[in-house]
């Protein structure tokens, strides 16, 4: 019996009902197995990340200058809308844009890091508004596009940390709920 | 407390063995395991600086790759049920053989084939040393329950190695 064995008092209250061939069987078994690949380095990958500093809000004058370009984003989208609608007159109105954030390339990590921030709010923002946006149907797409981007951003989360099983396990859970076609239930 | 990442990496290199061999019982899927292992010791990274050092470190961090272990496997049989999902008892069988040589093949077969509830209490006090009352206290049930799946689990046990 181990020391650790001896601490939390092994078959001190299993009296009941003991079994000294099988308690025999058991006090030979391994304590100790050896996993097939060397997990450090996955492990030294996470707290480095928890480490790395996180990211910051743009300064206010970058956030200031990035407001005009949203705005001439959201503009070209609805002017566009418009002019189809004119073109081709019928009574569907085009569609609607679901998010009106600008997709460009980052410049720096930085830049990056707040774009992915910006998505996001947006991405939340966008499912906060589905539940009054029109019926069921509506809905549903709505939920399925949503469904598909989460699994998109999950993807490209296990490409940046192969090893991350975090990653690993929002993007198994993502995708089996849209095979199984269940309301997702993402527990991390 | 503050320790350095050379003594964080001695202190894994020192029970990841042990961790891995909770986890794998505990799961009974290796790739899980090894999540779970990876799991454990980015708590006990995060955790360490609170380690209070009235228990001993070794204690402790048993203490949290159990929790882990026990989390790992409550959030898969959620998802298994969701997705009526089977373990691999044979693949098992083959990862216990070649990760822990001399191991009892017959027991850890038997171990592994017992129902949920039955199997964590039999691994907790066979195996990982801990009183009933521990377990109970652990799972958040009561002491005679875990006594009689204690109970139950020998009588399947001895069924499924006769």
């Amino acid at each position: 019996m181990s020391e650790m064995d001896r601490e939390h008092g092994i078959g001190a209250d299993s009296e009941s009902g003991r079994d000294p061939e099988l308690e025999a069987r058991f006090e030979r078994a391994p304590r100790e197995a050896d996993p097939a690949r060397d997990l450090w380095p996955a492990i030294v990958r996470t707290i480095d990340g928890d480490a790395a500093p996180r990211p910051v809000p743009l300064p206010d004058r970058r956030r200031f200058a990035a407001v005009p370009l949203r705005a001439a984003a959201a503009v070209i989208v609805f002017a566009s809308g418009v002019l189809v609608g004119q073109r081709w007159g019928g009574s569907t109105p085009a569609p609607e844009p679901v998010l009106d954030v600008p997709v460009g390339r980052a410049a720096d990590p930085l830049a990056a890091a707040a774009e992915v921030q910006r998505a996001g709010s947006a991405y939340v923002s966008a499912l906060s508004r589905l539940d009054a946006s029109g019926g069921p149907l509506e809905r549903d797409q709505g939920v399925d596009a949503a469904l598909s981007a989460l699994q998109g951003a999950a993807y490209e989360l296990v490409r940046l940390r192969p090893d991350d099983p975090q990653a690993g396990r929002i993007l198994y859970t993502v995708s089996e709920a849209r095979a199984s076609g269940d309301a997702p239930t993402v527990r991390f | 407390m503050q320790h350095s990442r050379a003594e964080f990496e001695a202190l894994y290199r020192e029970h990841y063995r042990r961790v891995y061999a909770i986890a794998l019982r505990f799961t009974r899927d290796p790739d899980r395991a090894e999540e779970i292992v990876q799991d454990a010791f980015v708590r006990v990274w995060r955790s360490l600086p609170s380690f209070n050092g009235n228990s001993r470190l070794s204690t402790w961090l048993h203490s949290v790759a159990v929790n882990a272990a026990l989390d790992g496997v409550r959030s898969r049989a959620r998802r298994e049920a969701r997705l009526d999902r089977e373990v691999d008892l044979d693949r098992y069988a083959t990862e216990v053989g070649r990760a822990m040589p001399g191991a009892d093949l017959d027991l850890e077969r038997a171990v592994a084939g017992l129902p949920d509830g039955a199997r964590e209490i039999v691994i907790l006090h066979y195996i990982e040393g801990y009183a009933c009352a521990e377990i109970a206290e652990r799972l958040g049930i009561a002491e005679g329950t875990v006594k009689s799946q204690l109970h139950r689990a020998r009588r399947l046990l001895k069924e499924a190695m006769a």
